[in-house]
């Protein structure tokens, strides 16, 4: 089943091209993926028909307008596309469409997604601020050796970069210049590719190895950086001061992929009291900040999604006031995830922790009684 | 003549409690007889085996319920003294005295007992009045009269503020005219006398499980539950014995399963004292139910020592110990600890005799009562029925189905229903009205004020800006002041109401009857536990009064947003589909059609009967195949039963009360059968298996196969071996297949009528209960038995035709061999995964580990199965009953019982055209424009009651299966789902004020 | 119940389910055991209806310590709420410690219905607990 085939080109060439020509061969009816503006230094989501790709498509943006999974679920979540559709998500949005088929918000009959070695994006702010020619240029680069200077902070500590878990796998990383390697990871990923001509890769190990000995490396920073942030951040004066920039705006709920409710649970009638109400906590508090709630917000938000956050960023890149909330996420989810083993992403059948128990587990987290009654 | 529509329980097992449930529920009343001035004066098989290993409060708090709607009456201190007349006509006579406090109407102000001039010391000091309480487990005190020391002088009486107390009342007897007597007396444990070889109440440190368990009721078990009587020490040894394994024959007979419990127990031991030494004692271990293997697993993981030997005797040693000396034949061991716990069996009713006499019953050759074969608990007379401990040593699930198991057969013998339900007071509109909340302070008939200053609360409580209202009640729960309560809400014109009570736990139906007569929907009042959080836990004045304020104020906050919201019904069916037409489908199905319901049956293959057309009789020798005739013809000839052979399931889709089910039969079109239930009958089969050269040499067979043989008279003299637990209770199988050592003991018995040498080759006899007997009778009759240990299995080679076994022996160690000319493998029993797998998807019932369904566990005493089991909710599995072996495996009788259960829950909601929600107005509700249809809340209830609409993706909440346990709203990230009375802005509201 | 010389008497939240946990109060009521007044019990159905937001607005809100009980494993009235219940508490407690916000200001402790003094020990116990932490600063938190 697993087949591997040499793309020519350059990375984002050489994807472009495979792309319209799956399509262009029928494998596909529709494609999802990211084009750019006329000028070429913006770039969005398109859904697009066969017959009619623009010829803007840029699978490969060097930054995350929105998570392309929460585009998804806004397609899919009252039922799948009518036909085939390849879908383009970098391996952190494939994650995060898994976490969401799991809670039936996307339907991903007919999806064939396509997956590649993502070397991160830049912030959404340094890219609208800096030369955008210059920045593709990196990002191109970037591609090739697996490193981003200038990325987001959770790109930059991205250990889950390949696309393993989709249907179509782009290797950059360890590939010979001047192409790229294609490989099928399902039967459906199989018979698309199938189509495409291209010449087999035999021996796949130099992609292997690189990938590998990024991923350890980076495994290692990420450890390093959520801890030292965790040192930074712990305590509540630390958080008090972080959040104390925080608007309460709720962009980072906004974008998040994994919030998938229709209204958030924080700007729900929960929190909707008479004045009275907010004086009598102003003065316990010794005053309240408006819009109130910005903690509970967080932390709320952090028991109701961080075992699925799958460190996308879009939260970071969408806070106006510069909070580091991907790393607050991403540092929460780190120990929400390892309490219930748990891997956002890793497998669609793996159940979401809460809708999930063991009968003897957690005894740990039960206060022990010992009855006091005297001496041994 | 007209027949009488009350049954007539005797006695205060769980069966005839249970019974007097499920006809209440069907609309018929019932008197039950206790012998006792109170509820559980005489233990029954769960307060005897499982006092504290499971809350009893969904046993005890239906009978509360049931006495309070009509349908139950409980007489005290009453005996049965003469049956006279027939079924669907008795006239019983009986005797019985009223306590002298009434128990429904007692407020627990304790006025009485200020009030009792007489002092009375306690053999252990105590001192106490001539009136006083029972401590109590759970929320009630039992008020008692101490006959030997009251005067009757009335004080008392004259104290007690809501006439709960009759210090005069009389033996009276009294005859009741009733449809049918169902007897179910309570449960005898072994007295001094019949423990003596275990040392119990002659030596010290040695006590009963039972006694171990009661003693630490109010903090369950701890370091200090097992401290040693004697000296107040930890122990660092502890022995666990079950006796009744070790006791002379006859004097206790073991109770479902006491090895079990001994290993439950040991495991207990270890998780409160990981550093004792626990030991157990049993001959056999005859873990058949669920789970039961993985505990024995656990136990010897955790470094628990299991000896079984033949024999054991314990005496006492220095330093208050006990030693247990043990052995098998002549060789003897022995063991001091400093702890012994006896987990002790059951003896032969005690009640056998009288019964007998006045109720024209018979005992069976143990002294329990007779039941016709293949029947639930009928006895040898027509509308006298038994049920629960008082027909054999049972456990608790068979105590628990024997309530509804036979209501089928009680109802022949009834007429009409005869309990209505009262009809709800009027409740008036609110709509458009300001919240205006009153708060109702309880004073307890003026008891609480001499706890706390209620009058300072008031004001308090007058004073907060949420609060219109603020008055002190005399109480809310008798019914001149209920009447009162409410006329005061009334006049205060409040749309809202707090009342400030004792606890609504206790007396919750009172209390919403109250604000009902008040005219308000019980969503917009609230009811604070006064007493169980204030009045009776704190005694600081000032703080009780902060605190009883905060309450107050929270539930105000709570309150103001309450909406008023009728209770809520859906639509029921009263058709069944029965899947499987084995002796469980066909029981099932008959028991339904009788009651006049139309029953669909389906079976797979073309004939009818299932494992019963491979099985002669039972160890008991009992006759399969009569019975199966008689069967298979009631269920072909039934007017209301349509059979469907060679038929499949194919889907299906809905939920209880509204199934329909795609089958499809041989050679004809696809069908759909719309069904209120179902019945997975499928059973299961013989476990495959490939070893021990069976397949290979003709002498090798399974047990089923040797049955045949024998039946059909084509076996050859030769010797017979056999090997039990063939491919169960190992690590891939870890459960017991519960009936093949009978199975083995049956074909044993007949080979040695037929003159064939037998040899059993077995890790545990598994003969429980009776079954015992025939244990014995065949050693008698010259089976050889020899043991085997789990990784020690004999091994089977073929010499010269015949068959060679190689075994070690238990005891030295050393090989030996036996040539034999036949082999009889115990393969046991194995779920038929595929259809079970298939059926699980199509009706949502899971399956548990082993491939069986989930919805029943038979795993006393495991606390999960006694909880499972207990609950009062028929539909707790979406109305779908999965019964015999698509459980668990059992014999045929035991899945019978099964089979009867269900359809006996199946007949209390059949007859209702409309089904309402069990928590009336308090279901669970989906806010429509914010749900997303993730499904959380589907995956995480526990009773089915919601899904998510394929059409509008939004989720939909089936009313009558929501007992509003809110694991949606939790679930439910958005707060899409709520609960009528916990909406998530009253919640956090009631919250910000209580931490304020 | 209290004494002089305590400088800080903690705020306690203690949340019940309607079964077993709410029974092991009435058990404690029904016995007379006495625990301190500043344990203030919410009710909810079922230890698997407490939303870890529960949690933390009460932390915020006020509260010093917020303590939970239930049916114990395998007695859950509603079957399996209290299984849901320690996942959700196990998230709890640990976001809290992982942000250095101290998530053993939240315990979970079965207790059955017949456990009265099981109850007014958790009480007990959980007050002194949070005595020896001294206030919670969460609730102190200004601005957020």
């Amino acid at each position: 089943m697993k087949i591997a085939k040499k793309i020519p080109g350059r990375n984002r060439e050489a994807l472009r091209g495979l792309l319209e020509s799956m399509v262009e061969k029928g494998a596909a009816e529709s494609l999802f993926a990211a084009a750019a503006n006329k000028r070429g230094d913006s770039f969005s989501y398109f859904l697009m028909k066969r017959g009619s790709l623009p010829d803007t498509l840029e699978p490969l943006p060097p930054i995350m307008s929105r998570s392309a999974a929460g585009m998804l679920t806004y397609l899919t979540r009252k039922g799948p596309l009518p036909g085939k559709t390849l879908v383009v998500l970098r391996p952190c949005e494939l994650r995060a469409v898994t976490e969401l088929r799991k809670l039936n918000q996307i339907h991903a009959d007919n999806l064939v997604t396509v997956s590649f070695d993502c070397p991160g994006v830049f912030p959404l702010k340094d890219f609208f601020k800096g030369k955008a020619a210059v920045l593709i240029e990196q990002h191109e680069k970037a591609l090739s050796d697996g490193t981003l200077a200038g990325a987001r902070n959770v790109c930059a500590i991205c250990a889950e970069f390949t696309g393993e878990g989709a249907d179509i796998e782009l290797g950059f990383l360890g590939v010979p210049e001047g192409e790229c390697w294609a490989v099928a990871n399902t039967e459906a990923g199989a018979q698309c590719l199938g189509l495409v001509e291209g010449e087999d890769v035999g021996d796949l190990s130099s992609r292997d190895e690189a990938v590998q000995a990024a991923k350890e490396r980076r495994a290692v920073e990420r450890k390093q950086r959520l801890l030292a942030f965790q040192q930074e951040v712990g305590g509540p004066e630390n958080i008090a001061k972080v959040l104390e920039n925080c608007l309460n705006c709720h962009n980072c709920m906004r974008v998040c992929p994994i919030c998938f409710c229709q209204e958030c649970y924080f700007e729900s009638s929960a929190f909707r009291a008479e004045a009275d109400r907010f004086l009598a906590r102003a003065g316990r508090k010794k005053g309240l900040s408006m819009p109130a709630d910005t903690l509970l917000f967080h932390l709320g938000r952090m028991s109701h999604m961080s075992v699925s956050c799958v460190s996308c960023g879009a939260c970071e890149d969408a806070c106006p006031a510069d909070v580091p909330v991907s790393l607050f996420f991403s540092l929460v989810g780190r120990s929400t995830q390892g309490i219930f083993d748990y891997v956002p992403g890793r497998d669609v059948s793996e159940p979401v922790p809460y809708l999930h128990y063991e009968r003897e587990e957690f005894q740990e987290m039960e206060a022990p009684y010992l009855e006091k009654r005297g001496q041994d | 003549m007209e027949k009488q529509s009350i049954t007539l329980v005797y006695g205060t097992n769980l069966s005839g409690y249970r019974v007097a449930y499920a006809l209440g529920k069907m609309g018929y009343k019932t008197i039950l007889l206790n012998r006792g001035r109170y509820v559980d004066e005489f233990r029954n098989q769960v307060l005897a085996q499982l006092p504290l290993d499971l809350c009893w409060a969904c046993a005890y708090a239906p009978q509360r319920l049931f006495v309070g709607m009509g349908a139950m009456q409980v007489l005290y201190n009453s005996e049965l003294l003469e049956v006279k007349g027939e079924a669907g006509n008795f006239d019983v006579r009986i005797r019985k005295k009223d306590p002298y406090v009434n128990n429904y109407i007692c407020a627990e102000c304790d006025k009485c007992i200020e009030a009792c001039p007489v002092e009375v010391t306690d053999p252990d000091g105590r001192k106490r009045k001539a009136i006083y309480t029972l401590p109590k487990m759970f929320w009630e005190n039992i008020y008692l009269v101490d006959e030997e020391h009251c005067t009757h002088c009335g004080e008392c009486e004259k104290a007690c503020p809501t006439g709960a107390i009759h210090v005069d009342n009389k033996v009276e007897e009294q005859v009741v005219s009733v449809g049918a007597i169902v007897l179910a007396p309570e449960f005898d444990e072994p007295t001094e006398e019949d423990l003596s070889r275990f040392g119990w109440g002659r030596v010290a440190n040695v006590v009963k499980n039972a006694d171990v368990a009661r003693a630490s009721l109010a903090t369950n078990f701890t370091r200090d539950s097992f401290r040693r009587p004697s000296d107040g020490k930890i122990p660092h040894s502890i022995s666990v014995i079950a006796t009744a394994q070790f006791n002379d024959s006859g004097v206790e007979y073991e109770s479902y399963n006491n090895s079990v419990q001994a290993i439950y127990r040991a495991n207990k031991i270890k998780q409160v004292l990981p550093e004792a030494e626990v030991t157990v004692f049993c001959r056999q271990y005859r873990g058949f139910g669920k789970g039961h293997y993985r505990m024995y697993d656990r136990a010897l993981e955790v470094g628990i020592e299991v000896v079984r030997p033949d024999h054991l005797k314990l005496a006492e040693a220095s330093g208050d110990r006990n030693t247990i000396t043990y052995g098998w034949g002549t060789d003897q061991h022995q063991k001091t600890v400093d702890l012994t716990i006896l987990v002790t069996g059951q003896k032969p009713p005690a009640q056998m005799g009288r019964l007998a006499e006045i109720c024209g019953v018979e005992p069976d050759e143990h002294g329990f009562c007779r039941i016709e074969p293949f029947s639930c608990a009928r006895t040898n007379r027509e509308g006298i029925l038994a049920v629960g401990e008082f027909t054999a040593p049972k456990g608790n699930p068979e105590t628990v189905w024997e309530g509804y198991g036979p209501v089928s057969e009680i109802l022949k013998h009834l007429g009409p229903p005869n309990v209505e339900p009262p009809k709800p007071p009027e409740l008036r509109s609110v709509n458009g009205e300001l919240p205006k909340i009153g708060v109702f302070l309880c004073s307890c008939f003026g008891t609480f004020q001499e706890r706390m200053d209620l009058e300072a609360l008031r004001e308090r409580v007058e004073g907060l800006p949420t609060v219109s209202h603020a008055e002190i009640i005399q109480g809310c729960c008798t019914p001149p002041t209920m009447q009162e309560t409410a006329q005061k809400i009334k006049a205060s014109g409040v749309n809202r109401a707090i009342l400030a009570v004792c606890t609504p736990t206790q007396k919750l139906m009172k209390f919403r009857k109250t604000v009902m007569m008040a005219g308000l929907n019980p969503l917009l009042t609230e009811f604070i536990r006064l007493r169980e959080d204030v009045v009776n836990v704190h005694s600081e004045p000032e703080e009780m009064i902060r605190k009883a304020e905060s309450l107050v104020r929270s539930a105000t906050a709570k309150l103001k947003r309450a909406q008023a919201a009728p209770p809520l019904s859906d639509e029921m069916g009263s058709s069944a589909l029965v899947i499987g037409g084995g002796p469980t489908g066909m029981e099932a199905a008959r028991m339904i059609a009788d009651r006049g319901f139309p029953v669909c049956l389906v079976e797979k293959s073309d004939r009818l009967g299932g494992m019963l057309n491979r099985l002669g009789k039972d160890l008991e020798g009992r006759d399969f195949a009569a019975y199966r005739d008689q069967l298979v013809e009631a269920v072909e000839g039934h007017a209301n039963i349509r059979v469907c052979k060679n038929t499949v399931v194919t889907g299906g889709r809905g939920y209880a009360g509204n199934f329909h089910v795609d089958i499809q039969t041989e050679g004809q079109a696809p069908e759909t059968v719309d069904a209120a239930i179902v019945m997975l009958a499928i059973g299961a089969r013989e476990r495959k298996v490939n070893a021990f050269l069976y397949g290979k040499h003709p002498g090798v067979m399974t047990q089923l196969e040797l049955e045949e043989k024998i039946q059909t008279g084509k076996l050859e003299p030769g010797h017979v071996a056999m090997i039990q637990c063939v491919g169960s209770r190992n690590s891939t199988v870890p459960y017991c297949s519960r009936v093949c050592c009978s199975h083995a003991l049956k074909n044993a018995l007949d080979l040695r009528e037929r003159g064939h040498e037998v040899t059993i080759f077995y890790r545990d006899i598994n003969t429980y209960g009776f079954k015992e007997d025939y244990y014995r009778l065949a050693v008698e009759k010259g089976v050889v038995f020899i043991r085997f240990e789990e990784g020690r299995y004999p091994r089977v080679e073929e010499e010269g035709g015949r068959l060679l076994i190689t075994y070690t022996h238990t005891g030295n160690r050393k090989q030996e061999t036996l040539i034999t000319d036949y082999l009889g493998l115990s393969v046991g029993i194995a779920p038929d995964e595929e259809a079970n797998r298939d059926l699980s998807a199509i009706f949502g019932i899971p399956l548990d580990e082993d491939g069986y369904y989930d919805a029943e566990s038979c795993a006393c005493p495991y606390e999960d199965a006694a909880k499972r089991l207990m609950k009062p909710f028929e539909l707790a599995t979406n109305g779908v009953f999965p019964v015999g072996t698509t459980l668990a495996p059992r014999s045929v009788t035991e899945s019978l019982l099964t089979a009867r259960q269900a359809a006996g829950q199946a007949l209390v909601v059949l007859p209702k055209a409309r089904l309402a929600s069990p928590n009336a107005m308090y279901v669970s509700g989906v806010h429509e424009a914010l749900c997303v249809g993730c499904g959380n809340c589907v995956d995480v209830c526990p009773y089915y009651a919601r899904q998510v609409n394929p059409i509008t993706h939004v989720a939909e909440v089936r009313n009558f299966l929501c007992e509003s346990c809110g694991a949606c709203v939790v679930a439910c990230p958005s707060g899409a789902a709520y609960i009528r009375d916990f909406k998530e802005e009253a919640v956090i509201s009631a919250i910000d004020s209580l931490v304020a | 119940m209290k004494e002089e010389s305590k400088e800080f008497t903690p705020n306690i939240l203690y949340a019940l389910c309607s079964w077993c946990g709410s029974g092991g109060s009435e058990t404690a009521g029904a016995m007379k055991l006495h625990y301190p007044e500043n344990v203030k019990p919410v009710r909810f159905y079922c230890t698997g209806g407490i939303d870890p937001v529960y949690i933390f607005r009460a932390l915020l809100e006020g509260a010093d310590g917020v303590v939970v009980s239930g049916c114990h494993p395998g007695d859950c009235h509603f079957d399996t709420g209290n299984y849901r219940a320690r996942r959700r508490i196990a998230a709890v407690k640990t976001i809290l410690n992982t942000l250095g916000l101290d998530g053993d200001r939240v315990w979970l402790r079965w207790v059955g219905h017949g456990e009265g003094k099981r109850f007014v020990d958790t009480a007990s116990e959980f007050d002194e607990h949070i005595q020896e932490k001294g206030p919670s600063p969460l609730k102190g938190i200004r601005g957020v």
